[in-house]
């Protein structure tokens, strides 16, 4: 090593600058003998005593240079303090934090989940409306004989007491009466209850024998809930009307109900239908309500 | 680094996390030279290396309580200081600024608000005046030179001059083998003595 130390060097027969800056730093050079060999040659040769003596000079000139400036270490802490950062977090905080971390996702997921419960299962049969073509529609006749009630499934609900068959006139859009006598036999099994949310906007198709009368009645329920319906009178020659009103989900539920007591035929399967407030979870939400009534000729 | 600073070094980091400010403080006085001047390296500002030094210890205040200490705490602190430094310098070349201010002049407004002046201080107080004075014209030669030393070198000598910062340490913080490091401090000082005519 000594040897090749001696033969790599570039003049005089001198150590490498690498090897005389290593021998600044004590310790850099590999082994001891490399050590000591370096030294006796610097002892002995002025060009690198001179040399090593400028690194050790400039390394305290070097050191000086970068020297911190005073009071370094205060304005260090103040800017910790002002970057306005809370004092440290100790474990149990550590604990606390990660767990209302855990809980606010959690929570977050559930109400991505609720929502997509909300706006996936009202919009179940809207889903199907949209993908279907329309207008298709003078519907000139909507029949029907199923008896389904509104909670074995959520197809039309029929009174009892009106089974015959609706003949319904006027324009009516094909999707609001496209699920009517899905289920002929009545067999349909059994939905598990379930809470739903109703939609923001509702559409509902009803028949009935008066449209005047029912526009009447519509009025005055409309004024009892501190509504009013704003209604379209451009079909009223064809055979029916079209109105539009703004109510909360609860008291939808209860127009639905109330119409249908009054005669009135519900032919759109979406909710709320008569009856169905058990499945419905009200939340006090606006919903807007377009509704067309068509006369029917029994 | 010796293994006493070392557990000396854990045992504030765990005051630490244990909610002992005075513990981080203590770490502060100890460490913030080293992070200034491993700035300074990479910066050749004094501005700009203390404000890296700054930024070091916000950093560490912040991500301490997760540290886990696999690594020394030193190790830690050096990578931070040397990513910092680094993206302040691409930061400064994107702008094109690079301030050069006379190491005597004093740097504007502490911080602090005490408006005190920071001098680099002499290393010798034993100097006559007229020492002082050679001392200080070189001090300059020796840092606008520095400062023009390619970056690699001036890194690693600005480094090897860092209290304590073992060739290991400096090979780390600069993710590089031992013998590069090496090979740049000795080509940096042979450099600078050229330039310097020494």
């Amino acid at each position: 090593m000594v040897h090749a130390m001696i033969k790599n060097s570039y003049e005089h027969n001198c150590p490498t600058p690498e090897l005389l800056s290593d021998f600044c730093d004590c310790g850099a050079v590999d082994s001891d003998l490399e050590m000591t060999a370096i030294a006796r040659h610097v002892d002995a040769c002025d060009v690198c005593r001179r040399t090593v003596e400028a690194y050790r000079q400039l390394d305290r000139l070097v050191a000086a240079v970068c020297k911190p400036p005073v009071g370094l270490e205060k304005r260090i802490l103040a800017a910790v303090k002002a970057s306005g950062q809370t004092p440290v977090d100790s474990p149990w905080r550590l604990r606390v934090f990660r767990l209302v971390q855990v809980a606010a996702v959690v929570a977050v997921l559930a109400l991505a989940a609720a929502a997509v419960m909300r706006y996936m299962q009202p919009d179940k049969d809207v889903t199907l409306a949209e993908n279907t073509p329309e207008p298709t529609a003078q519907i000139a006749t909507v029949e029907t004989d199923t008896k389904t009630s509104p909670d074995s499934g959520g197809a039309v609900a029929v009174d009892e007491t009106h089974p015959e068959r609706l003949r319904a006139t006027g324009s009516v859009r094909g999707n609001d009466v496209q699920a009517v006598g899905i289920d002929r036999n009545g067999a349909r099994a059994a939905a598990p209850v379930a809470q739903y949310y109703l939609p923001t906007a509702v559409r509902h198709v009803w028949t009935t024998s008066d449209l005047q009368q029912s526009r009447r009645l519509l009025d005055a329920l409309a004024k009892a809930n501190n509504g009013v319906i704003a209604w379209t009178d451009a079909g009223a020659q064809a055979g029916s009307l079209t109105g539009k009103i703004q109510l909360e989900d609860g008291k939808l539920q209860a127009l639905v109900d109330n119409l249908h007591s009054r005669g009135l035929q519900l032919v759109s399967p979406s909710l709320p239908q008569p009856g169905t407030g058990a499945k419905v979870k009200f939340t006090g939400q606006a919903i807007t309500y377009d509704l067309v009534l068509v006369r029917a000729e029994q | 680094m010796s293994k006493t600073t070392m557990s000396e070094d854990r045992v504030l980091v765990e005051r630490f996390k244990q909610g002992d400010e005075a513990a981080f403080e203590i770490l502060v006085n100890k460490y913030s030279g080293r992070a200034y001047q491993i700035a300074y390296g990479v910066l050749g500002s004094r501005e700009d290396a203390e404000e890296v030094a700054q930024d070091v210890f916000i950093r560490i205040h912040r991500a301490l309580p997760k540290f886990r200490g696999d690594a020394e705490f030193t190790t830690w602190m050096y990578r931070i200081a040397m990513n910092l430094a680094k993206n302040k310098y691409r930061w400064n070349k994107i702008r094109g600024s690079k301030v050069n201010i006379s190491i005597d002049a004093p740097l504007e407004g502490g911080g602090d608000g005490s408006g005190e002046e920071r001098r680099i201080d002499l290393p010798d107080s034993r100097m006559t005046p007229d020492e002082k004075s050679t001392f200080r014209e070189l001090e300059k030669s020796v840092r606008d030179e520095l400062d023009n030393l390619p970056d690699i070198y001036r890194e690693a000598l600005v480094m090897r001059n860092v209290e304590e910062m073992s060739y290991e340490d400096i090979a780390n913080a600069l993710n590089c083998k031992l013998g590069t490091i090496k090979s740049r401090i000795a080509r940096g000082r042979e450099e600078l003595r050229k330039r310097l005519g020494l």
